[in-house]
């Protein structure tokens, strides 16, 4: 019986997954992408995760976990598996699945829809759940730890420095995508504002009022949180109120840096904490609506399957299919940052190692379907008003009557009037030129949820979707300073001593002004580079995340050959592999393209001749020299990144020579084996 | 329908949602500190026990001093 329902499940799944990639038709119905995404993972956990649980992990249900063994009613709790994967994917699901789709659909929605399904089952959900157990293994240990433990310090440094410089780019491009949902959108902004008084409401709340009542609390926020969004569609009735709320980009992303500052400052029971209590209902509440809405909905995709754009001309993010394809979808298929969480806070709290299969590989397979829902979100879209929202002025011009006749002569029709109208329908002023998905995710939802849930409240979830997206973004800032000041910290206090205290204030306010400094200098570039933006900061951020992922798959392949199963290595090592060469392609790319959209170098040359030669638009001449450093930056960076991969990468190969040939290697870190006493 | 069917259904239905009630306090972690408190009390009797409010401020100190939320 039950071989008979897997059976189905494969002919189901291999039916939709051959309709969706044969199709090629006017439109195809959104429920073939959801079948073949929901059998694809379901047979990848039955079998392949199995499979890997048994032979490459050799997971045993009758070992003491951490959470039996160090339990202290705290951070170690044996804990129900589901009420953990809850955690666990609301730790995991942030703004990162639903932007890479969004921005990946230039290419059609067939790339990023394959390389989301078949890439989740085979690296990213194996990432996480090898990560988690070894982690297991190894009394909760971090990365980085696990890295120094098993590697060499090579291993752990790298992985040290790879977390701070992915949580500087992440937060800078998460701030860009904020910033250009909120530039003069009055309702937006007033929107996104209205999320701190309210969240530091709900703080004193749970501190004061009623304290750690979190049901309560964030039932309260909620109802503010909703009622602010409807509020906000009102501020248009008065103009000097709805002047208050327009804010030119750069005036925001000063907000959004004063705002990081202070944030990470604060203690966290005052914004930190109660927002994210409010962001995880929000988050995973409309994920739900989200998900059910595109069942009820059974929207017809517009988009091609593929577009022209494949060949790297594309105005959304420049670069060809390969490697950029691989790097823009990150999160949603593989996510280094997974692996932070994986071997922090979540190892702490299972109960049994064979949860590790639900947790690990289940959370991340969920994660995934997130993104296949954010680019159907996204290919809902007619392309040409795809293209008008998601270009940049500085591609397409500043003015809607160039945008649209450079858009519609690439052969995706799109009027200013179609584009006004929508506008409207959104509550918006504008659509034009609103580059970081944010936006564009925000009109298909929007489009979704009114079909199924209210017509005619189009202009409400368009708000309600910005606002959505905007509180898990700030909640991310606000966590990512956090954690980049605390490694600051402990640097710094390797160098003078009292640095090292994390709860000495002038040490909080130098590292935490650091960090901010760090983003905040790219968010600023990011928002005066007319043609740059998430162009640049996206492919940064993707390079970063990808080369995380790879450190976390080095650190699985160094020891799960070390316990002597070489011939099962592939199974992390294919991934990394796979990794290494996109990773080293893209930075390859973005460092001696010859074309000036892709290479930075390229870029900075071009913009210093034009500079040299007075031919540059005299808008641009003040801000050049700054462009022109930032683009040599970028250079150094992004080489940076991947050379860092490969050292890594050499001392694994160093690690795993020596201990195949049965020379001396560190020792494993595992902790011996206890027997569980639970369920006795 | 009897009126003790009926009362039988009412008691069931009661008893689901106290249930489904208590797995979401669970899950949220609004029963944390009663969960803390119990734990004490079997484990650390001789240790005194922190209130509701010094305990979920320890807590959320605890909590976000390590990578809690990803991208």
């Amino acid at each position: 019986m039950k071989k008979l329902f897997w059976f189905l499940v494969a002919i189901v799944g291999a039916m939709a997954f051959a309709g969706v990639a044969l199709h090629r038709g006017e439109s195809i119905n959104a429920l073939w992408i959801i079948t073949a995404a929901v059998c694809i993972y379901a047979l990848g956990y039955r079998f392949y995760s199995a499979w890997v649980a048994a032979k490459v992990l050799s997971i045993d249900a009758t070992r003491a976990t951490p959470a039996e063994r160090l339990d202290n009613g705290r951070d170690f709790v044996p804990t129900n598996k589901w009420v953990v994967f809850g955690h666990h994917f609301a730790a995991i699901a942030g703004p990162g699945p639903l932007v890479g789709p969004t921005l990946a659909v230039q290419f059609g929605y067939l790339p990023g829809a394959l390389w989301i399904l078949i890439g989740a089952v085979l690296t990213g959900c194996i990432q996480d759940m090898c990560v988690l157990l070894l982690s297991m293994r190894r009394d909760a240990r971090s990365l980085g730890q696990m890295a120094k433990d098993e590697l060499g310090p090579i291993g752990g440094y790298a992985a040290m420095i790879g977390t701070l410089m992915i949580m500087i780019i992440l937060i800078a491009v998460l701030g860009l995508v904020v910033v250009n949902a909120m530039k003069h959108s009055p309702w937006a902004t007033f929107t996104v504002f209205a999320t701190l008084p309210i969240a530091m409401l709900v703080g004193l709340y749970l501190r004061n009022i009623r304290p750690g009542r979190v049901l309560e609390g964030s039932l309260l926020g909620i109802a503010l949180l909703i009622a602010a969004v409807i509020g906000g569609g009102a501020i248009g009735k008065y103009p000097a109120l709805y002047a208050m709320f327009d804010f030119e980009g750069l005036q925001l992303a000063w907000f959004v840096i004063g705002y990081g500052l202070i944030a990470a400052i604060l203690p966290v029971w005052l914004l930190l904490a109660p927002r994210d209590y409010l962001s995880t209902f929000l988050k995973l509440g409309t994920i739900g609506l989200l998900l059910i809405a595109v069942v009820l909905v059974n929207p017809e995709i517009k988009m091609p399957a593929v577009t022209q754009f494949i060949d790297g001309t594309g105005p959304v993010f420049s670069g060809k299919l390969f490697p950029f394809l691989f790097i823009t979808i990150a999160c949603g298929v593989i996510s280094g940052f997974h692996a932070l969480v994986a071997s922090g806070t979540t190892p702490k709290l299972l109960t049994s190692e064979s949860d590790v299969r639900l947790i690990g590989f289940g959370s991340m397979a969920l994660e995934s379907l997130v993104a296949v829902t954010a680019l159907i979100a996204a290919a809902l879209l007619d392309l040409g008003v795809y293209f008008a929202i998601n270009s940049s002025a500085g591609l397409v011009g500043a003015l809607p009557v160039d945008a649209v006749a450079k858009i519609s002569s690439w052969g995706f029709p799109v009027t200013v009037e179609q584009m006004n109208a929508l506008a409207k329908e959104m509550g918006e002023s504008t659509l034009f030129a609103r580059t970081g998905g944010a936006p564009s995710l925000a009109v298909g939802m929007a489009s979704i949820l009114s079909t199924a849930f209210g017509q005619g409240l189009l202009a409400l979830w368009y708000h309600f979707a910005i606002m959505f997206e905007a509180v898990f973004i700030l909640t991310t800032l606000d966590a990512g300073t956090r954690v980049g000041r605390f490694m600051l910290q402990d640097f710094l206090g390797s160098l003078w001593k009292p640095m090292a205290n994390t709860s000495w204030y002038p040490s909080i306010v130098i590292s935490s002004t650091l960090v901010v400094l760090g983003w905040g200098y790219f968010l600023y570039v990011g928002v005066i580079d007319p043609n740059g933006g998430i162009n640049i900061l996206w492919p940064l951020f993707g390079v970063a995340n990808q080369m995380l992922a790879a450190i976390a798959l080095t650190v699985c392949t160094g020891i799960i050959v070390k316990q002597g199963k070489l011939r099962y290595a592939w199974v992390t090592a294919l991934p990394l592999i796979w990794l290494t060469v996109v990773t080293t392609a893209t930075a390859w790319e973005k460092i001696f393209s010859p074309q000036v959209r892709i290479g930075f170098l390229a870029a900075a040359n071009d913009m210093s001749a034009k500079l040299v030669a007075g031919t540059l638009p005299t808008a641009q001449v003040s801000a050049a020299p700054q462009l022109i450093f930032n683009q040599r930056l970028d250079a150094v960076l992004v080489g940076f990144f991947a050379l860092l991969l490969w050292v890594i990468l050499f001392d694994m190969i160093r690690v795993c020579w020596r201990a195949t040939r049965g020379a001396s290697v560190l020792p494993s870190a595992e902790t011996p084996y206890v027997l569980t006493q639970m369920g006795n | 329908m009897s009126v003790a069917t009926i009362q039988n259904v009412f008691v069931r239905i009661m008893h689901w949602l106290t249930r489904g009630f208590a797995n979401l306090r669970h899950a949220t972690g609004d029963d944390a500190y009663e969960r803390y408190v119990a734990h004490q009390r079997v484990h650390h009797a001789e240790e005194a026990v922190l209130d509701r409010r010094a305990y979920y401020l320890t807590e959320q100190q605890r909590k976000w001093t390590g990578v809690k939320r990803c991208c």
